[in-house]
């Protein structure tokens, strides 16, 4: 857990901190914002805002949520801004929901589930992992064993292995959380 | 445990129940979400959803993102391009209806059509309707007077009266489109009515009981006198779907039936906003926007003075798409507004216009921004091409 006050931080654990988020922040800013790259802008923004403003977190999800907040903020006050502009927008009501809190939050569930299974999957054996992946891209058993020249039946196991571990892995999803 | 800490719950349990293939009961059963949320955050668990975002995350490099933000972090940075972007922003809305109309080019752009024109420009007109039903027309130049209320026919004002009154008796007052009117209840309550308004009110407030009006639809500006001055009486404004009660204070209620949702701006003061189970707390210089529809409430700071400037004989407009503009002028000027070309209802602008000024002069002024092409005036409607 992240304990003490962030201006106690090195820059190293901030970096720790980025590693573990900034993927998914960047996931959560597109939904609203529909463009990768302002995105990324957005979220740098934001991790470079907290950081100046020495903003004190009593843990690891307070401060989580204190991103999710910013980012959510930054997009739309970025989305409002360009509306600015004289140009024709998409409809208001639209635009009217995603800045309800319930919106926000269940983007939040989303992006969170999103970025559980990825880390889930990052935490297993390469080839387990390289397996699923194909898997998740609607390859066949049979294709997989092609494209890594290994048999059917070696596709299986590691399969079998991989499920086998990720929910190990989703139980003690918190302990992804413990390196602070 | 807070709301995040409960989220973070439940997006674990829906992990786990994901890669078990187990129906995703946690977030079948929560009470965090509305029916609707719920589809929608199913929709985005599919296969195919997951994959397509996991995909995104991938194509995310850390490292060289980390490059970017750790050569920020240290004291004495440049503007973060967010901040470039805000001021490229704001030098857009420089652009602005304000200026076209100021500036008055003499020349006409293209021809307009103006046939056989009736449209006047708004005045202080409004009925007054009685207990016993009966309707009083006040116009600029008529008056009217009895013991207890009486009008120039520009306003109305009540008798200041604190008798104790047995059964309560309630007045109307109706503003029709192309009028506005100002009235005085009996507690020294100020309103502004605009046009195509209606509000019920009584003629005396009950003593020992909390002064409540009812603005039927439309658009009004209360400024209310203090509750110290009324035995500490709050004074409450019942609207479509939401009550706000207030201790004295200054604050805008825009709740037309035609409209989906109820603006309440505060000026000065405290009010509470009230909808079903919800009470919002306003602060100066916020608005609140209920949704008629799903009575959410969504409350944010705005600039307050575009949103009382009619009281005070102006329209302004800041950043609002011309089909918003058009009805606020329909109102006014009593008049129907058609648009050729629907892309134009969205173009956005910003303006100041007189209310004093005649349709033609600010149509004409929106032409000369070049964003539409011309328009026509036939008998009570305007059409925009």
């Amino acid at each position: 857990m992240l304990r003490g006050k962030p201006q106690h931080m090195t820059s190293e654990k901030y970096k720790t901190l980025f590693d573990d988020l900034y993927p998914s922040l960047c996931l959560f800013a597109n939904r609203y914002l529909k463009d990768l790259d302002t995105s990324k802008d957005v979220v740098q923004d934001v991790f470079i805002k907290t950081w100046e403003r020495k903003v004190s977190h009593p843990n690891y999800n307070a401060i989580k949520s204190f991103l999710y907040t910013s980012v959510k903020n930054k997009s739309l006050d970025y989305l409002r801004s360009k509306y600015h502009k004289n140009t024709i927008i998409t409809p208001d009501t639209d635009f009217y929901k995603i800045q309800t809190k319930e919106h926000f939050l269940s983007e939040m569930v989303i992006v969170d589930v999103y970025a559980n299974l990825e880390s889930a999957m990052k935490s297993l054996p390469n080839k387990c992992e390289q397996i699923l992946r194909f898997s998740l891209n609607e390859y066949t058993n049979n294709e997989i064993a092609e494209e890594l020249s290994i048999t059917i039946n070696t596709v299986k196991t590691q399969k079998r292995i991989a499920y086998k571990k990720l929910r190990n892995a989703l139980s003690h999803l918190n302990s992804f959380f413990t390196f602070f | 445990m807070t709301i995040f800490d409960r989220i973070y719950k439940l997006s674990k349990k829906t992990s786990q129940a994901l890669l078990k293939d187990k129906s995703l009961t946690e977030l079948e059963d929560t009470d965090l979400f509305s029916e609707e949320a719920k589809i929608h955050i199913q929709q985005n668990l599919s296969h195919e959803e997951i994959r397509k975002n996991i995909e995104i995350l991938n194509q995310i490099d850390k490292e060289k993102d980390w490059k970017k933000v750790s050569s920020n972090i240290k004291p004495n940075k440049k503007a973060s391009k967010i901040q470039a972007y805000k001021i490229a922003a704001s030098i857009i809305l420089l652009v602005s209806l304000v200026y076209a109309i100021s500036i008055q080019h003499s020349q006409k752009v293209l021809d307009s059509k103006v046939a056989d024109t009736k449209i006047e420009i708004g005045i202080n007109k409004a009925t007054l309707t009685l207990n016993d039903g009966s309707d009083i027309f006040l116009e600029k130049g008529s008056s009217y007077k009895t013991k207890t209320v009486h009008s120039n026919g520009e306003q109305l004002i009540y008798a200041n009266e604190h008798k104790a009154v047995s059964e309560t008796s309630y007045n109307y007052l109706t503003v029709p489109r192309g009028g506005q009117f100002q009235i005085k209840l009996s507690d020294n309550t100020k309103v502004w009515l605009n046009s195509d308004s209606k509000l019920k009110y009584p003629v005396t407030f009950k003593e020992g009981e909390p002064r409540s009006v009812e603005l039927v639809y439309g658009e009004a500006y209360f400024d209310v006198s203090s509750s110290k001055v009324n035995n500490k009486m709050p004074f409450k404004v019942i609207s479509q779907m939401q009550d706000v009660e207030v201790l004295g204070t200054k604050f805008n209620i825009k709740a037309y039936a035609d409209k989906n949702y109820v603006y309440t701006t505060l000026v000065e003061g405290v009010v509470t906003v009230t909808t079903g189970k919800t009470t919002e707390y306003l602060n100066p210089g916020m608005q609140s926007i209920l949704n008629k529809e799903d009575k959410n409430i969504v409350t944010s700071p705005v600039d307050v003075s575009y949103y009382i400037s009619w009281t005070k004989g102006l329209f302004s407009f800041k950043d609002k798409p011309l089909k918003d503009i058009m009805l606020v002028l329909s109102r006014w000027y009593d008049v129907e507004v058609s648009f050729e070309n629907t892309a134009l209802e969205k173009v956005k602008f910003n303006g100041v216009l007189n209310k004093n000024q005649t349709i033609s002069d600010i149509l004409n002024g929106i032409k000369n921004t070049k964003f539409i092409n011309t328009y026509e005036i036939e008998n009570k409607t305007i059409t925009i091409k």
